[in-house]
């Protein structure tokens, strides 16, 4: 009891959790009733089974002292720290079932097992252990089931290990062994299991030797840099039902003689080096339910008997060069599942009995040359899950069936010549990518679209529809992307677009939509993208849109759109481009606009004007009009005076003047655009580069008393790993914040940029740390702490060492006593990085 | 008539106003420091999978979601085979146990629940000290 009260102590570890029963009884066999514990006629424990508790502390030497455990099965906690020595002791033991725990470590203590002479199940799969593999193992001659697989071992297997002749099951998988491929398992004649690939490396290939392993059922070697040919010697294995080669570099053809595999039910030779073409040998493994033989360098016809084998489910053959047709029979057995022929040069009809068993769930056949129109069977098939055909010669109209299946998900039918309209019902509750574009389709859009109540994904594009977008489509609760451009799509933008708030991008280019630009499209608050050039919208562009932070692209090019362009806020990212070809649209800084002829004003009262209402009307108006233009010179003079005059605050010794930095706001010196500004190169006369960050949207009034306090405080900070803000200039209107310049850009260009790769896993780890450093600076070290809000890899900047500055406060904000204070921005955070809740 | 389109547009201007200072009332509450050590495990796993957060794994998936759904495709899953099926294939030769290590600090990082998020000074100290381990194990 005391014994067990102890071990409890130091399982469930200082946070003490888990085993609530395990408590102090006076009862002398009390504890053989606690959870997990049995014990023999003589209240001494034989067996400890505490799995999936989990516990978090660590292994107690005292479990020495229960000398009569024959069962010790400690799986899925979260024990920490090594082994203790003193299970040496445990010599009746028959399982020691210590798996999945992942923070065991140290190396295996190999001393314990010596005297464990009993011991028939040995289970350390996914721990952390590390060193050499123990070679005390030829003692246990009872020994069944070995794993040391999941571990961070080293080294060579033992060839010790080919001398536990007891053995069934030989667990070696992911387990970071190296040496020559080791042959010598070939002695266990009675192995059932072997799994010995997995971030394993051997030199050398399959040894043929394994060949004489009869008893053998599952033989996995898959990931463990393999070479060579495939040994016909494996043929003899008539038990083996499972043969994982995937993931070597293996060379040759695939032996016909693999034929005698006659228990064959998974073969997977994928991501090989394989030639040669499919063995028509292979109509004899009658058992085989799975083919995966992708990403090789296979050719050929795949042989009409892959068609006629009864079991086969899976077949996934992609990445090959593969020609002609697939086997006309293909699925006329009624079982198959899953089907990926993608990037092959097959051609020919889709056979058209795929789904014959109603089990088909992927039907993968992108990249190929098939023609001829889907076989409407397909559109029965209620099984699957995801069709891709995109890239083929695909012609006809497309079962009205295949956008009513309900469990799809997916349906890519991109590139490919089909035609007619699609279907005027449509449902499916899961589906949510639907990609038809470049086809022939016609045809209105059809409401049902609406009907998916899961869509995310609708791209329609370079097709012939024709007709209005409904209105429905924008009313899914999770739309995200639309792209329906370069169609005949007529009528107005619904203004259901406004409520759709998951739109990230929308591209309705290229139709001939008129009406004007929904008012309320600034609600929808992620949005990225925003193309609707090319199309024949008239009136003039809602301010709103200089709200829309997420905004980084704008098209509104080529219509008919008049008015304005609004000045500030986010339309300081979008250059000239996004508003040309709108001839009666009037861009900022031009001084005359063009009007258009016949037309005075954008509002028609005309219902409401009458002879006398008219004099009345312009008389106010020019009374109005005179007084408002006297107010605003009076303002405007004050107003220039005030805000002409900029003000550099430095925060450390500067060697230039506020003339310098302004002579450097130019097109050519951006560096960067985003939500929070605009940000230029500048060269100081003192041969010394800034980083100046233009801040958008920040007018009169407001700005000033938080703003200047903010910047205060993120001047004072002095940290290696953190940018440095050198000072601001600032005007009435605007303000420019000026930091170290860093030349070698932001970690996400450079990581996610062609040269991703020079960036290797040293850098990528020390880039982490410094950033982390940074980080930690603000949260730890400062006061009040400083958020920093916009944490992202656009955000990390590296300086010409390479080394890591956390960078952009322009959306930092302070916590006073844990909590908020008054708000700068009403941004927080970029998409993809948010936390949830 | 131009006093009440003056009227109109002041009450507009008033509603715009109400509703951003309740978006950012909104946004302000959600956010504490443990808002920026997810996004910097966010950060982690993009050094890790060389990928960006967002656009590369389909609609609605993120780079968070992505490591979790092929973790759960992974028939046999540790610590090794998810950092191997996510892995950056550009980086030509790595420390697994040094990447592993990073993994799971990233996946603490983004936990669900804030609370079981750890600090930044926590993660400093993790990404400092290295399980002791075997001499680095180089995967490929």
């Amino acid at each position: 009891m005391e014994v067990l009260l102890n071990l409890k102590s130091s399982m469930i570890g200082p946070k003490g959790h888990g085993l609530h029963d395990w408590i102090h009884s006076s009862s002398p066999d009390a504890h053989c009733s606690f959870s997990g514990v049995s014990c023999d006629d003589d209240a001494r424990v034989i067996s400890l089974n505490v799995s999936f508790t989990p516990l978090f502390g660590t292994i107690s030497p005292e479990i020495g002292m229960l000398t009569h455990l024959v069962n010790l099965t400690l799986a899925a906690n979260n024990f920490t720290g090594e082994l203790p020595l003193e299970m040496k002791s445990l010599t009746s033991l028959k399982v020691l079932n210590i798996s999945n725990n992942g923070n065991l470590t140290g190396t295996f203590p190999g001393e314990i097992l010596k005297a464990m002479v009993d011991l028939e199940v040995l289970d350390t799969y996914n721990n952390n252990f590390n060193g050499k593999l123990p070679p005390e193992m030829s003692e246990l001659k009872k020994l069944k089931y070995l794993s040391f697989g999941g571990n961070f071992f080293s080294g060579e297997i033992p060839e010790s290990y080919g001398d536990i002749q007891s053995l069934e099951y030989l667990g070696l998988n992911g387990a970071g062994l190296s040496g020559k491929s080791p042959a010598f398992l070939s002695r266990l004649k009675n192995l059932r299991e072997m799994y010995i690939g997995y971030y394993n490396s051997y030199t050398g290939g399959v040894p043929p030797e394994f060949g004489g392993l009869t008893k053998l059922e599952i033989l996995d070697m898959a990931s463990c840099t393999l070479t060579g040919e495939i040994p016909t010697s494996l043929s003899n294995l008539k038990h083996l039902h499972t043969l994982f080669l995937h993931i070597n570099n293996l060379t040759g053809h695939i032996p016909p003689e693999l034929s005698g595999l006659v228990s064959l039910k998974s073969l997977d030779l994928s991501i090989n080096q394989l030639t040669g073409e499919i063995p028509q040998s292979f109509i004899n493994l009658g058992n085989i339910t799975l083919i995966n033989l992708f990403r090789n360098n296979l050719y050929g016809q795949i042989p009409e008997a892959i068609g006629e084998l009864p079991k086969l489910e899976v077949f996934e053959v992609w990445e090959n060069n593969f020609t002609l047709q697939l086997p006309a029979n293909l699925g006329r057995n009624g079982n198959l599942i899953k089907l990926d022929v993608s990037d092959n040069h097959l051609t020919g009809l889709i056979p058209k009995d795929l789904c014959r068993g109603e089990k088909l769930e992927m039907l993968i056949l992108s990249n190929n040359f098939f023609f001829g129109p889907i076989p409407e069977e397909l559109g029965k098939c209620k099984s699957l899950t995801k069709i891709r055909i995109v890239k083929n010669l695909l012609n006809g109209t497309v079962p009205a069936g295949l956008f009513n299946l309900p469990l799809v998900t997916i349906i890519e039918l991109t590139d490919n010549f089909f035609s007619g309209e699609l279907p005027v019902t449509m449902s499916g509750d899961v589906l949510d990518q639907i990609y038809l574009s470049n086809n022939w389709f016609s045809g209105e859009i059809p409401p049902a679209i609406g009907n998916f109540p899961n869509l995310q994904t609708l791209f329609l594009d370079r097709n012939r529809f024709r007709g209005n977008i409904p209105r429905e489509i924008f009313e899914l609760k999770h739309l995200s992307r639309i792209n329906t451009s370069a169609n005949n799509i007529t009528g107005g933008i619904p203004d259901s677009i406004s409520r759709c708030s998951t739109l990230i991008s929308v591209d309705l280019s290229r139709n001939r939509i008129n009406g004007e630009i929904p008012k309320g499209i600034n609600n929808v608050k992620n949005l990225g993208t925003l193309n609707i050039s090319g199309n024949q919208l008239t009136g003039s562009i809602p301010t709103g849109i200089g709200n829309m932070t997420s905004l980084t692209t704008l098209d509104l090019s080529f219509n008919d759109l008049s008015g304005r362009v609004p000045l500030g806020g986010q339309f300081l990212v979008f250059n000239e481009t996004s508003f040309a070809g709108n001839t009666y649209l009037c861009l900022p800084h031009r001084v005359s606009c063009p009007t258009r002829p016949g037309q005075t004003s954008d509002h028609n009262h005309t219902a409401l004007f009458s002879p006398s209402r008219i004099v009345i009307t312009v008389i106010a108006a020019i009374t109005g009009l005179i007084l408002i233009s006297v107010a605003i010179r009076q303002m405007n003079k004050k107003k220039n005076q005030k805000s002409l005059a900029w003000k550099l605050t430095a925060f450390q010794k500067l060697d230039f003047k506020s003339e310098d930095v302004l002579e450097c706001l130019k097109e050519e010196n951006i560096i960067g655009k985003g939500g929070a500004g605009i940000v230029y190169r500048g060269s100081m006369p003192n041969n010394v580069d800034v980083a100046i960050k233009r801040l958008v949207g920040r007018g009169t009034g407001r700005s000033d008393h938080g703003f200047t306090a903010e910047i205060q405080t993120l001047g004072r900070i002095r940290h290696r790993h953190i940018v440095r803000l050198l000072g601001y200039v600032a005007n009435k209107d605007t303000n420019l914040l000026l930091y170290e310049y860093m030349p070698n850009g932001s970690l996400g260009e450079l990581l996610h940029g062609s040269k991703g790769g020079h960036l290797q896993w040293e850098t990528r780890h020390r880039v982490a740390v410094e950033a982390a450093k940074g980080l930690c600076y603000l949260h730890h070290d400062c006061s009040p702490l400083i958020l920093h809000r916009d944490v992202k890899s656009n955000n990390i900047l590296l300086d010409s060492d390479f080394e890591a500055h956390v960078a952009d406060f322009g959306l930092a904000k302070f916590l006073v006593d844990g909590a908020a204070s008054e708000c700068m921005s009403s941004i927080a955070g970029s998409y993809g990085y948010i936390a949830p809740g | 008539m131009s006093t009440t389109l003056v009227l109109t547009k002041m009450i507009y201007v008033l509603i715009i106003i109400l509703f951003l200072v309740c978006i950012e009332y909104a946004y302000t509450l959600k956010v504490d420091e443990k808002s920026d050590v997810y996004s910097f495990g966010v950060v982690l796993l993009e050094l890790i999978a060389g990928k960006k957060p967002v656009g590369e794994f389909g609609e609605g998936v993120d780079i968070v979601r992505w490591v979790r759904n092929t973790e759960e495709e992974i028939t046999q899953p540790s610590d090794a085979a998810i950092v191997v099926a996510i892995v950056d294939p550009r980086l030509t030769g790595y420390p697994l146990t040094s990447v592993i290590h990073v993994f799971k600090i990233a996946m603490m990082c983004v936990e669900e629940e804030a609370a079981a998020r750890p600090t930044m000074r926590e993660v400093v100290h993790m990404l400092t000290n290295p399980p002791k381990s075997v001499a680095n194990l180089i995967a490929f």
